[in-house]
């Protein structure tokens, strides 16, 4: 984990803005450097993509998000989504994963902190005006890891206590990180306050997610927010097939809800591996030979995205619902970014035409009034 | 000193060859070295040496050095002249400039490993930072001007011969020198016996090594256990089958061990579509890596008749067990829903 970034870059349109007042005070750097024109540090990425999302972890940017804070999970052409509203407080992560996407998708080579938390609570209230008759989940584990930074950034106490006052919807925090010391200081806990945790079994921990901490740690962080009253949620994704996945995932449904009381966990993810054709890159220059990563995959329709052969994820999906179901039948399992046949077949579910129905059958907050 | 003063500097004149120092091979760039020169030797012979080589001037006085037209002047050493003409630079030409002016003349035509070789020696004996490397040398040898490439051509310094001498008289491209230098030395000459049987042209030689790269990956196996497998052994490749279609057939088969799960769906689907007994001409195809939901079931006819024919063997393989078989292998689930412990 990094201790101290080496530059902190500074954009002048914050030198006034208080958060970013204190973010200067409380990240540790050893060199301050105002830039104006942040996107000339794209450079680096357009020279050299892999090398410098070595270097894009050592540096840190304060800057003003261009765009809309808020906004839908992009999504993949043609499958079935979940809908995560994404809001963009931190893009790049300090935890280094093989099979993150962030190498290529982000065109930055620092990681870029936005303060502006008063933009996203607007923009957040915006889209809450225009609720579409089923309640909202919002984020910020989609650019970043949402805790990894959160003992400099200290974004989470601000972020719960926004939407303590907003308990029609759900907050998810999603991690791979033990940084627990702000949330552990919330007192009476909002009950529509998840905290994610994604998961592997340590054999995929030790070889692919390089900086995350072991599964132990996530488990026993997950098993005291829980004792401290917040909702729970995993993540499996990405899932490897490999000889043993079988043992491997099964073991860590064990360990969750050996540690876990069932009805504290709002929902489960399931997602196979998966991997954008430019992505071969950062794998073949940054994780050569990893064997995990040179799994049966396959660029399939309708978005060209390297995949497991259906029929292998199907059968992973189908078993790990199982598994999951087996300890905790109420919990709302869904699939990451798959189509409504691999939904039909592997949950026995079907989603029919409504491309919002995964969306949809996510539990409600307990504000949520119909 | 700017570049056209290299050559205002510069005179002309008939040198006589064994004022050459031919060991001093600074500015070569050919590799392995000059070789191939009998038809250059002939052209010397019939014509003359027609375009000057370049030299410098060395701190002993009346040697010189040569610094473009290594072959010419092997050429006309064996053609028998004794003399030929050259440009002859000062001693005091900077030595960067020269092998700059050299490759800007023919740099693009050099292959792959002849290409790692210049760059290795402009970053160690030339000092030349990374930033004029890409953006001034890698062009000069007709390669893009991105970090990329600059990597690969680092990566073929670690070809070994004869996998390097193969490389560079086959002028195998970067990419495939660059892939083929990443794995062991003895690798390198395991991959070098297949090619040298199969000849793969430059794409199919890429995906032979990338899959080798994954297989080698994946299975922790050596390129040499791999390649000694009955079915890829160049001892066993058989003399009846031709060059193209061996090639096809290791390509197959790295595929096979490159995706095992891979194969056993598509043998199970070959078999069961083969149990449902269609007439021939009938055919049922899975969606392109068995992604999706639908099959595609494509026939020809030539008469009414013909379709009614067609029509009822598909009626009747609809209600065979097998067919059901066929959606397996896209992943339908093999017990009712119903069946199922939740």
């Amino acid at each position: 984990m990094i201790k101290t970034f080496d530059t902190l870059y500074l954009h002048p349109a914050l030198k006034g803005h208080p958060l970013a007042r204190e973010l200067i005070e409380r990240i540790p750097h050893r060199r301050l450097e105002e830039i104006s024109q942040l996107d000339k540090l794209s450079w680096l990425i357009r020279e050299d993509p892999p090398g410098a999302v070595r270097r894009s972890k050592y540096n840190a940017a304060l800057a003003p998000y261009p765009g809309r804070m808020v906004e839908g999970c992009p999504a993949t052409k043609g499958m079935r989504c979940c809908r995560y509203r994404v809001i963009n407080l931190i893009m790049g992560c300090p935890i280094d994963c093989s099979y993150c996407i962030l190498q290529g998708y982000l065109n930055r080579s620092a990681i870029f902190i936005f303060p502006e938390l008063e933009k996203v609570f607007a923009e957040v209230d915006q889209e809450l005006a225009a609720s579409p008759g089923y309640p909202l989940r919002f984020g910020t584990g989609e650019l970043s890891d949402s805790l990894a930074l959160d003992h400099i950034t200290g974004f989470s106490k601000p972020l719960i206590g926004f939407f303590r006052t907003r308990p029609a919807c759900w907050f998810e925090f999603k991690t791979k990180s033990g940084n627990l010391e702000h949330l552990l200081e919330i007192r009476d806990v909002p009950r529509n306050i998840v905290v994610s945790w994604s998961l592997n079994p340590q054999a995929v921990i030790d070889t692919e997610e390089r900086h995350a901490p072991p599964l132990d740690r996530r488990l026993e962080a997950a098993a005291s927010v829980a004792a401290h009253g917040y909702r729970l949620s995993f993540h499996f994704d990405p899932i490897f097939y490999f000889d043993g996945w079988e043992e491997a995932y099964r073991n860590v449904v064990e360990e969750i809800y050996s540690q876990i009381k069932p009805g504290s966990v709002a929902w489960i993810s399931l997602g196979c591996f998966r991997y954008s054709p430019w992505m071969a890159r950062f794998f073949s220059e940054r994780f050569k030979g990893h064997p995990l990563l040179a799994g049966e995959l396959f660029p399939v329709a309708p978005d060209g995205k390297y995949r497991y052969p259906q029929p292998v994820r199907i059968e992973i999906y189908r078993k790990m619902y199982r598994w999951i179901k087996g300890y905790d039948p109420q919990v709302y399992v869904y699939l990451c970014m798959e189509s409504a046949a691999v939904y039909r077949w592997a949950l026995d579910r079907d989603l029919g035409d409504d491309l919002l129905a995964v969306e949809k059958g996510f539990p409600h907050p307990p504000g949520w009034k119909t | 000193m700017p570049r056209r003063a290299l050559f205002q500097q510069a005179r002309l004149e008939i040198l006589k060859i064994d004022r050459v120092d031919c060991a001093d091979r600074t500015f070569a760039v050919s590799w392995p070295s000059e070789r191939n020169l009998e038809e250059l030797t002939d052209q010397i012979k019939s014509s003359g040496a027609v375009n000057p080589v370049w030299v410098q001037e060395k701190e002993q006085v009346r040697i010189k050095r040569p610094v473009h037209g290594f072959r010419r002047l092997t050429a006309a050493r064996k053609a028998g002249f004794l003399s030929l003409p050259a440009l002859v630079f000062d001693k005091a030409a900077s030595e960067i400039e020269l092998f700059r002016a050299r490759l800007a003349g023919h740099g693009w035509r050099l292959s792959a490993v002849e290409a790692a070789k210049v760059i290795e020696r402009l970053e160690k004996r030339f000092s030349v930072k990374e930033n004029e490397l890409t953006g001034t040398f890698l062009p000069l040898l007709g390669l893009g001007a991105s970090p990329r490439q600059l990597a690969e051509c680092r990566r073929i310094g670690k070809l070994e011969d004869p996998a390097a001498c193969f490389c560079a008289e086959n002028r195998v491209g970067l990419k495939e020198a660059a892939l083929w230098a990443a794995f062991s030395g003895e690798d390198q000459q395991a991959i070098l016996e297949l090619v040298q049987a199969v000849t793969p042209g430059g794409n199919l030689l890429r995906r032979y090594l990338e899959l080798l790269r994954e297989i080698t990956a994946r299975e922790n196996l050596t390129v040499k256990e791999i390649l000694a497998r009955q079915e890829l052994s160049v001892k066993n490749l058989d003399p009846q089958v031709s060059r193209s279609g061996w090639r096809e057939r290791v390509h197959k088969t790295l595929r096979e061990i490159r995706y095992p799960v891979y194969k056993q769906i598509q043998e199970r689907f070959t078999r069961a579509s083969r149990l449902l007994g269609l007439p021939k001409g009938v055919n049922i195809e899975p969606p392109p890596f068995f992604e999706g939901e639908r099959l595609t079931v494509s026939f020809e006819i030539r008469s009414a008749e013909e379709l009614a024919q067609k029509a009822r063997s598909l009626v009747t393989a609809s209600g065979l067990d097998t067919a059901r078989e066929l959606f397996y292998c896209l992943g339908a689930p093999e017990e009712e829903p119903g069946q199922r412990k939740s």
